[in-house]
């Protein structure tokens, strides 16, 4: 019996190994107790072919993600770039239930979210017992006890089923509804007072970057900021707003006071009752220390996330390239790029950071050429564009400046600015009001 | 048969790979079934941004006006944050809108903004979008593709005994806190000081705002951007959200530039030190006699 084992475990493994193409041949050894696989020789480049297989070479890492169990699976390689970004959680406590809703998990280079997962457990951290929800946004679990703290996490799944990023868990406690009629010697006035009606309240909680400082807006209105964590957690909490739909944004800047992208989710607060949102995972800042390289020569990109994550760096061009690298203890990361492999012309790079299964959003991106000589990048204090007035941010003031020459023959003044802040069409339109509300910075 | 077999391989392969189409549309939707003449009822205007973060919309709303009457546009709690142009009937009977969401929207039902008609003679007709445009949240505003939609009405001739009658949004909280800005451009009002402010209202909508300068002024209407008579802005600004429904939100702007004899608090140190200085003189002089 131990036999047949032994050979099954190793008919596995070898059937692994075989698409793992030339990174076999450095020769590792893999071996247990029960067996051995020695320097597999794969051959890279063609592929060979018999009537019963064929071998594609790949290189690829064998098993990031998950694995073990009675049916064993292995996924592989892919999952190693995720290319979903983890929801953002909201919970509304109610009587004996919780009513959750996450961001959609959009997938770009044709990942699909075809459904989530709710799990749902007691103690913070797991174990929690996932219910698939379908390819919806929010979901409302009940029969939950009144008091008890419940954690819940939102996981998507691609269009294979498997989970491909997960949300950090959000809490909430049931309460029962206040207002339920006095028991007992009811009639006027006199005995204690009536139920005390909870305050609307909302609190944020996420990641962004060490001793960072973390801005929310309500509405594009800045309406509070904190400042993180050494490890870069932060937590903020509003009070006294009313019930009804909001949009929420958040930015931070890094130890180099360059902002990060906004993160934007929907709210929908409900009157009297505390919503908890988490998931929050702040983008990455990146920037590049030359505006012009020298093809051939190298390029550093350079930013701060969270610390010890890892960060995935995408530079475009005509095919995309992939860099990993982890952040260090205070979330900086630094990767040197070799641009010999860059075509001439105009490229952009950006960065998001994983942790744990959670994924940030895209990072806003840093844009460089690859020319004939190096020029060093000057270096980026202000919005690059959208700032009518000058103040480094774009806010309800450089709104109303645009709203002023909307549909209005621009003055010689004005026009200069347009031309350089908004889209340089001579005249105010949307599309001059949407380029604002990308740089909002409130 | 062969080459058959493979055609429709080919074809249900090709079909069965996930495309992703992203487009945006304008949905509508009313909250009653059937309606009759004299009824009054209320059409909800959603976007459905298929997927897309879409930050700024624009457009007009068209709707058969030989059966249909506007009676009132709620804009509040609506997913614009901030209106270019508040949603409001034209001339050419059309409801004509603009407005932005920084940050960007994303969803398949985000409400912009709801209208109230009164249906005045039976027939049929159809709610549509025109010249509809939705930016994306790309940093260079790239119009997204619109997909029309039409919605179609029915109005029955025979009205109910009881007409159904909407009154105004019962509403008893005040719009969302704000903070207004005071700035000056060269190229607006001469170069002069301006104050600009706006808020959200989540019940009925904002019905206006008024502003007042010191203490001792009256409250004027105003609109953002607002042109201070005072420039020496040397009083407090008070500024007052208004919704729907009459609810206040009152937000204060200190004087910026206040000389230091005008500011009350000193003043009120004045008045002390001087009342101890008399007393103390007073003593002074009982003492001698």
């Amino acid at each position: 019996m131990r036999f047949i084992r032994k050979l099954f475990l190793g008919c596995i493994f070898s059937y692994i190994f075989m698409f793992v193409g030339s990174f076999c041949a450095y020769a590792q050894e893999f071996k247990s107790t029960d067996f051995r696989a020695l320097d597999p020789v794969l051959s890279s480049g063609s592929f060979a072919t018999s009537t019963s297989f064929r071998l594609f070479g790949s290189i690829s890492e064998i098993a990031v993600g998950t694995s073990t169990e009675s049916a064993f699976s292995g996924i592989s390689g892919f999952l190693g770039f995720p290319y979903v970004s983890s929801p953002v959680v909201s919970a509304t406590a109610g009587d004996g239930q919780v009513a959750l809703s996450w961001t959609a998990s959009s997938g770009v280079l044709g990942w699909t979210v075809t459904t989530y997962d709710v799990g749902q457990g007691t103690v913070s951290g797991g174990p929690y017992s996932y219910t698939a929800v379908g390819n919806v946004t929010s979901s409302t679990r009940t029969g939950l006890s009144n008091g008890t703290a419940y954690y819940f996490v939102v996981r998507p799944r691609d269009a294979f089923g498997y989970p491909i990023a997960t949300s950090s868990a959000v809490t909430s406690t049931p309460v029962a509804s206040s207002g339920g009629g006095p028991s007992g010697g009811g009639g006027g006035g006199g005995g204690g007072g009536g139920p005390i009606p909870t305050a609307t309240t909302v609190i944020f909680s996420g990641r962004a970057y060490p001793k960072s400082t973390v801005t929310l807006m309500k509405d594009a209105q800045i309406v509070a900021t904190t400042v993180a964590g050494a490890d870069a957690n932060f937590q903020i909490s509003l009070s006294g707003i009313s019930g009804g739909n909001y949009l929420f944004s958040l930015y931070s800047e890094d130890n180099k006071g360059i902002r990060s992208s906004l993160l934007t989710f929907p709210l929908s607060v409900t009157n009297g009752a505390t919503t908890n949102v988490s998931g929050i995972f702040i983008a990455p800042t990146i920037a590049v220390d030359k505006s012009e390289v020298k093809r051939g020569d190298t390029i550093i990109i350079f930013g701060q996330s969270s610390p010890s994550t890892e960060i995935t760096i995408t530079i475009n061009s005509e095919q995309e390239f992939f860099v990993k690298k982890p952040s260090d203890k205070d979330g900086v990361y630094l990767v040197n790029f070799d641009t010999s492999v860059l075509e001439l012309g105009g490229h952009s790079t950006k960065s998001k950071a994983s942790i744990n299964g959670e994924i940030s959003p895209y990072s806003s991106a840093a844009n460089f050429s690859v020319g004939t000589k190096s020029v060093t990048a000057k270096p980026q204090t202000c919005v690059s564009r959208g700032d009518l007035n000058n103040d480094c941010r774009v806010n309800l003031v450089d709104f109303s400046i645009a709203a002023f020459w909307y549909k209005r023959p621009l003055s010689e003044v004005f026009a200069q600015k347009e031309k350089k802040q908004l889209n340089g069409d001579g005249k105010v339109t949307l599309v001059d009001f949407s380029i604002m509300a990308f740089y909002w910075t409130g | 048969m062969k080459y058959i077999l493979i055609l429709l391989g080919a074809y249900l392969y090709t079909v069965s790979i996930p495309h992703t189409v992203y487009a945006s549309a304008l949905h509508f939707s009313t909250d009653r079934s059937t309606i009759s003449v004299q009824d009054d009822f209320v059409l909800q205007v959603f976007i459905d941004t298929e997927g897309e973060s879409i930050n700024a919309v624009e457009g007009g709303i068209i709707f058969p006006d030989e059966l249909l009457e506007v009676k009132e546009i709620r804009d509040g709690n609506s997913a614009i944050n901030l209106w270019i142009e508040r949603p409001k009937l034209d001339p050419t009977q059309t409801i004509v809108f603009s407005g932005v969401s920084p940050g960007g929207l994303q969803g398949d039902k985000q409400q912009l903004f709801s209208i109230v008609f009164t249906a005045r003679k039976g027939g049929r007709g159809v709610f549509y979008g025109k010249d509809i445009h939705a930016l994306k949240n790309d940093g260079v505003g790239t119009e997204d593709v619109f997909r029309g939609v039409t919605s179609p009405i029915v109005v029955s001739d025979t009205s109910r005994n009881n007409p159904i009658r909407i009154a105004k949004a019962e509403d008893t909280e005040p719009p969302e806190a704000f903070t207004p800005a005071i700035s000056s451009e060269e190229s607006m009002f001469g170069g002069k000081f301006f104050i600009v402010f706006a808020t959200q209202d989540k019940g009925g909508g904002i019905d206006h705002y008024e502003i007042r300068e010191g203490e001792s002024g009256v409250y004027v209407t105003a609109t953002s951007p607002y042109v201070l008579p005072d420039q020496s802005l040397t009083k407090t600004i008070y500024v007052k959200a208004v919704d729907m429904s009459g609810n206040e939100r009152l937000a204060t702007m200190k004087a910026l530039g206040v000389a230091w004899y005008k500011q009350y608090g000193i003043f009120a140190i004045l008045i002390v030190l001087a009342m101890l200085v008399f007393s103390m003189y007073f003593r002074k002089k009982r003492r001698n006699h």
